[in-house]
């Protein structure tokens, strides 16, 4: 039989695209997901899909919300507010907890916060 | 995972023996059209997603085949790799938003590059065909119509069409919006009346497929754990959602299996539809002589001679 010079081209093309896919899915540390530790269970969402979650503790309900990749805590029962001051967290390895309440947040797999440059100078 | 041999008789249809064409647009149009219908009914999967994948990965993957051809730009071993990818490329897309979810990724470059090997190994053998076969040969002296589409026996049995479809789109609607422990219901109701109505059902394949989907969709977890071990995190509403697509997938193929009779279909066309059987027959009667037949011959020529038989029979 004979083959024909785009024959070539088709099969790199295919094998290119399964080798990228492999690469893709593969490789890397998986997506993030945020992990919640509570009084009642523990709970598990992958971050890239906006919610709010509503999580039972002894003082009440601790509300956090996904968005834009990240986790927050919105609203919390407990007196000091130091889990709503804590900010956003969106890489492996960052957390949020609210110690009254018995709630915890934190970011499993994903690209760690140290995995880039510590500092950079001129 | 399948291998795609039914992509055979397309190739074949595209390929240029004595750099003629050896199918017109309309009638290679007309083989996709009965490849997709006659795979439906002879799996009962008609009603059902398999007909949806299989519809639109035997589009995707025909129209890119004769693009190829048409351009002349390669041989039917690249027309068939090209294929094969194009076909399940499409199917992979359709598993991700029906069946298995983010998870449907981790299928892909295992599937795709078995359709890289398969589509090749298949065009190369019809490339090898199509320039040995007496079979051809005589086609392309008498004319595709007579030799491919002789005619025959065509509708027998009646199908009551618009009935059976009314019917089946009535018993399919719980699948798509009743809670799970009806559609489970469902599920053993439709599977329970296809054993005794005598289709074959392949019960450790279906209880297999299923647990393929639920674990799929087990990955990436999403709300309250239940099980953790190690990296395995296994929650409340993932494993809902896979036991529903599970049982809704197989409840759909369940009720095609039961809702699709020996269909033909009217006109010229029902004639081509109930041709496309009588063949489908004939080779499964001589598939020991494909499989095992003399030592002196190879696959084309075997093959060749129970197409040149099935002709004769014909006439």
């Amino acid at each position: 039989m004979k083959f024909r010079p785009a024959d070539a081209a088709v099969f790199a093309a295919a094998v290119s695209i399964t080798v990228f896919c492999a690469i893709k899915v593969y490789g890397g540390g998986g997506r993030p997901l945020l992990r919640v530790q509570g009084a009642s269970g523990s709970w598990v969402y992958p971050l890239d899909k906006p919610r709010r979650l509503e999580l039972p503790g002894p003082l009440g309900l601790t509300v956090a919300e996904i968005s834009g990749g990240a986790a927050r805590i919105t609203a919390s029962p407990c007196t000091n507010k130091t889990c709503l001051a804590s900010g956003a967290i969106r890489a492996r390895g960052q957390w949020i907890a609210c110690l009254p309440n018995g709630i915890s947040l934190n970011i499993d797999g994903g690209p760690g916060s140290g995995d880039g440059l510590d500092a950079a100078a001129w | 995972m399948r291998l795609g041999l039914a992509n055979l008789p397309l190739l074949a249809a595209l390929a240029e023996p004595r750099g003629k064409p050896l199918f017109s647009l309309k009638d290679y149009c007309l083989l996709v059209l009965l490849k997709i219908l006659g795979q439906a009914v002879v799996t009962g999967s008609l009603f059902s997603y398999v007909f949806l994948f299989s519809l639109c990965g035997s589009a995707a993957s025909a129209a890119v085949m004769y693009a190829l051809r048409a351009a002349r730009l390669t041989s039917l071993a690249g027309t068939g790799l090209a294929g094969a990818f194009v076909s399940n490329a499409a199917q992979i897309t359709l598993a991700r938003f029906f069946i298995f979810g983010p998870a449907a990724a981790a299928l892909a470059p295992p599937f795709l590059a078995v359709g890289i090997a398969s589509g090749t190994a298949l065009g190369i053998f019809a490339e090898n065909f199509t320039e040995r076969s007496r079979w051809i040969k005589d086609m392309q002296e008498t004319g595709t119509e007579r030799a491919v589409f002789a005619g025959g026996e065509g509708a027998s049995s009646g199908i009551r069409g618009g009935a059976v479809l009314a019917g089946t789109a009535v018993a399919a609607a719980p699948f798509l919006f009743a809670p799970l422990w009806v559609k489970a219901a469902l599920l053993f109701f439709f599977t329970a009346a296809a054993a005794v109505s005598g289709k074959k059902i392949r019960l450790a394949a279906a209880l297999a497929f299923m647990a393929g989907i639920v674990v799929c969709n087990l990955f990436p977890p999403f709300g309250k754990v239940l099980v953790q071990a190690g990296p395995l995190t296994i929650t409340q509403e993932s494993l809902y959602a896979g036991v529903a697509k599970a049982v809704q997938f197989e409840g759909l193929f369940m009720l095609s299996k039961l809702a699709v009779p020996r269909l033909s279909l009217p006109g010229s066309f029902g004639i081509l539809f109930g041709e496309t059987f009588r063949i489908l027959r004939h080779l499964e009667e001589r598939k020991s002589v494909l499989l095992s037949g003399p030592k002196n011959s190879g696959l084309v020529e075997r093959l060749d001679r129970i197409l040149i038989d099935l002709d004769c029979t014909k006439r």
